[in-house]
């Protein structure tokens, strides 16, 4: 147990290591701070999708909510970035319990579903008659309040306290409880575990999650349109990075996001047509061959994988 | 209604849409007994065993569970009462492994459990216990649904077809295993279509067709009884 929390310890500590250190080698510090939106991302559809099976396409829903949040309440109520970031969260988690009951759906219906109310959320903030509360389709500046520097170190916090929640779920009562409830709902309620709670509270976690990091992207940004924080490429991004590593590790999505979001930018920008290729093969070839991800390479061979 | 019943069905009816599973189901569990419910498929017994573990609610009639009515009590809210049950497709947690499975009910029972280690002993998984539960044959995984159930301490066990599958020798192990269980105290509803089995394991038996109960009594009983070979023979 003991030797346990101290790998989780040293997890952590790499991570922020890695990225504290990491524009000392290389400059491009907007790319590194996109790597830890998305490694983040990735986790927070993971501690959802990994843990209890329901893949939230409208992930996005709650990235954008945060990052709408955040900014109107430094915008209107003043409010010093870091408490607005948090406040962004706040906003998501609430979304996250308004949406809750679209838990009783699952599978493919779940996903539709949850795609569709982001897609709701973002008309509402991109309509012009909302135009006094949120600026509707013409976005929001923060050129006041921009500071790349502290938010790039904060975003560094976000990522460390989504590492460190991801890993304490996987060795917590409550982690097991969430697979059980994946393999067979009927049997965790039957073993005592009350389903829809659990379900209800791990979807406020992931909700949280992405509404601060959505926070923290409009602050990094700080001049941004409505489509930039609630476009669906963010979720398919965030899904695709977590299926690639493996769904339900810690390393697989960290993984999957650094090398795809890596590869995104070496030639996704550059040659955006090879990029789709590569992206579309792989996707086939995952889908066909490693459903579980490039973590279940190294299970198959009996390790263990954090 | 006597004092002693731990469980009593009261005039259950369960409808699914048009189609009427449960037409008003009468029947009573005394405290430490064992309960038989025999009847051909689609008779119902599933469907009872289902709403007395709350996993349906009924359209009419009450559960009532040691002098409480429970009636409409969500699974994991029966399971802390003191209700559980295995499936009769076994319903194991696949990705976990067999202790971890045991572990997940131990860890969210609010009644004063058995140690893992038991539970998988006396149902002999104990060399099994790191495995994944999916990897299991059907047997093994029946008797991991009963050791998840055991580790809850029900203080009533509704064993869903448990023997169905098994071989010769190992129903008489379940069938000892589940006598040692009523010796301490866990009172039983056993459904199965084994008649060997169930005389094994219960003293009297209710049989069911299409919806409602047509006899009570013994077993050998049962046998005799005109309207109980006519739902099963053929009239």
């Amino acid at each position: 147990m003991l030797r346990r929390r101290w790998v989780d310890a040293v997890v952590v500590v790499v991570v922020v290591l890695a990225f504290v250190l990491a524009p000392q080698a290389y400059s491009n510090e907007t790319l590194l701070f996109q790597m830890m939106v998305y490694i983040a991302l990735s986790q927070g559809v993971n501690i959802l999708y990994g843990f209890t099976g329901y893949l939230p396409f409208g992930y996005v829903g709650f990235f954008g909510i945060g990052a709408y949040g955040a900014s109107l309440l430094m915008l209107h109520l003043n409010w010093p970035p870091i408490l607005a970031l948090l406040g962004g969260g706040a906003i998501a988690v609430l979304l996250g319990l308004v949406l809750s009951p679209l838990l009783r759906l699952s599978g493919a219906y779940f996903a539709i579903a949850s795609l569709a109310a982001s897609q709701a959320v973002y008309l509402i903030v991109s309509n012009p008659a909302l135009q006094n509360v949120t600026y509707g389709p013409y976005g929001i500046q923060l050129v006041s309040q921009f500071n790349p520097t502290l938010s790039y170190y904060v975003m560094v916090v976000i990522l460390a306290l989504t590492v460190a929640v991801v890993l304490y779920i996987r060795r917590s009562r409550f982690g097991t409880a969430l697979q059980a409830m994946r393999d067979d709902p009927v049997s965790a309620a039957m073993a005592g575990v009350p389903v829809v709670r659990q379900r209800t509270f791990a979807w406020m976690i992931s909700a949280g999650i992405a509404g601060l990091v959505g926070g923290a992207f409009a602050w990094q940004t700080s001049v941004f349109y409505p489509d930039a924080v609630f476009s669906l490429s963010i979720s398919i991004f965030a899904i695709v990075f977590t299926l690639f590593g493996g769904a339900g590790t810690l390393l697989g999505p960290l993984f999957g996001s650094v090398v795809l979001y890596g590869m995104y930018n070496t030639i996704g920008i550059s040659d955006p047509q090879y990029f789709q290729l590569i992206y579309g093969l792989l996707i086939i070839l995952l889908v066909l061959f490693l459903p579980d991800g490039a973590a279940s390479l190294l299970k198959r061979r009996g390790s263990h994988v954090l | 209604m006597s004092s002693d019943a731990l469980l009593s069905v009261v005039g259950v009816e369960k409808s699914f849409g048009g189609f009427q599973a449960l037409r008003g189901v009468n029947l009573e569990v005394s405290k430490g007994g064992a309960l038989g419910l025999v009847g051909p498929n689609g008779s119902g017994k599933t469907t009872l065993i289902n709403i007395i573990s709350g996993i349906y609610a009924p359209t009419a009639g009450k559960v009532r569970f040691g002098g409480q009515d429970v009636t409409g009590r969500l699974p994991h809210q029966m399971s802390h009462l003191g209700v559980n049950r295995t499936f009769q497709v076994p319903k194991p947690f696949g990705s976990l492994t067999v202790r971890q499975n045991v572990e997940v009910a131990l860890g969210h029972s609010r009644r004063s459990g058995r140690k893992t280690d038991d539970i998988l002993a006396f149902l002999d998984l104990a060399e099994l216990a790191d495995r994944e539960a999916g990897s299991l044959n059907t047997a093994q995984q029946k008797l991991l649904d009963l050791g998840r159930a055991l580790a809850t301490d029900p203080q009533l066990l509704l064993v869903d077809e448990l023997g169905a599958g098994l071989s010769p020798a190992d129903l008489d192990l379940v069938a000892e295993k589940l006598n040692a269980l009523r010796r301490d105290g866990i009172t039983m509803l056993v459904v199965e279509h084994l008649m060997g089995f169930l005389g094994k394991v219960t003293d009297d038996v209710v049989v069911m067709n299409a919806g409602a109960e047509i006899f009570f009594g013994k077993l050998e009983a049962a046998a005799q009884d005109p309207k109980v070979v006519e739902v099963f023979l053929g009239g």
